[in-house]
């Protein structure tokens, strides 16, 4: 198995989970948006991966989901140009929504300025320790028509980057 | 031209982008010397965005997907327009040996501007 197919392959059972938190009500958002992120991110190291980078490069990687996030959408969306010429929007919202997902992870605070994150406990800026699991994200753009863009086009590109590596065995 | 020939693809390729994104300001063909003209070298896009955070150059490889007329694998860069100065000035270097070619000149109907949600 090569690196890009593993990280496709943890990249749609991050989703998978997603979707099963997603369902639960009686959890906090903190869970679902953590698989999100953690989907996206492996998504971004899967194509990385294919380009050649080492597994060392790809394990300390965090911050690139803002940057290849929307260039997958773009490829994707231009397939279908002439359906999509007046949702030019998608893209520029993606992009945004692509950020905040990025700032998700404890590793990527924005030099500090943006602590919360979907896995540990942080000092807020009034001194007082916040619980991720009691925090609310304010991530509403995810079930907004540019978040259901995101995860319908994540879906389909690691179907696609699976199928694509069958091929090509 | 041929529909199917790499020049022509780099053009379908550009103004999708271009028609999906308005954040793109410009694009350029970028070329491997000596293995440009090889089935298997891929199209290499460099383009120009406002949008993408200043990260360098990240080549993101995609497979080709001949249904839509993307008939060879692409390769797409993406940099801010600060970027695009060091490139131009040597400051930052694009990978594999590869240069930069001619702009693909954006079609008249994709003007840039925001678009709006809806």
């Amino acid at each position: 198995m090569n690196w890009d197919t593993a990280y496709a392959l943890q990249a749609r059972s991050d989703l998978e989970a997603r979707e099963h938190l997603a369902t639960s009500r009686r959890l906090p958002e903190c869970h679902e948006l953590h698989y999100v992120q953690m989907a996206c991110e492996k998504l971004c190291k899967a194509y990385l991966a294919r380009r050649g980078s080492t597994p060392e490069t790809l394990r300390k990687s965090h911050a690139y989901i803002s940057k290849i996030l929307p260039v997958i959408v773009q490829q994707t969306l231009s397939r279908e140009a002439g359906r999509f010429s007046k949702n030019t929007w998608i893209v520029s919202a993606i992009g945004n929504l692509a950020r905040q997902i990025e700032l998700l992870a404890p590793s990527v605070d924005d030099a500090g300025s943006v602590p919360a994150n979907c896995e540990y406990p942080w000092v807020s800026p009034n001194g007082e320790i916040t619980v991720p699991a009691q925090y609310s994200f304010g991530l509403t753009l995810l079930h907004e028509k540019a978040g259901m863009a995101l995860l319908k086009v994540l879906r389909s590109t690691i179907d696609e980057l699976l199928s694509s590596d069958e091929t090509n065995d | 031209m041929d529909s199917h020939s790499k020049d022509a693809v780099v053009e379908t390729l550009a103004k999708a982008h271009f028609m999906v994104n308005p954040a793109i300001e410009k694009i350029f063909r970028v070329i491997a010397p000596g293995r440009e003209t090889d089935e298997s070298e891929p199209i290499k896009l460099l383009e120009v965005n406002r949008e993408t955070p200043c990260q360098g150059i990240v080549p993101i490889p995609f497979a080709r997907h001949a249904a839509s007329g993307i008939y060879f694998p692409s390769v797409i860069i993406e940099i801010q327009p600060e970027e695009y100065e060091q490139v131009v000035e040597g400051k930052l270097k694009l990978p594999d040996g590869w240069k930069l070619g001619s702009e693909i000149v954006r079609p008249e109907a994709t003007a840039t501007g925001s678009g709006r949600q809806g």
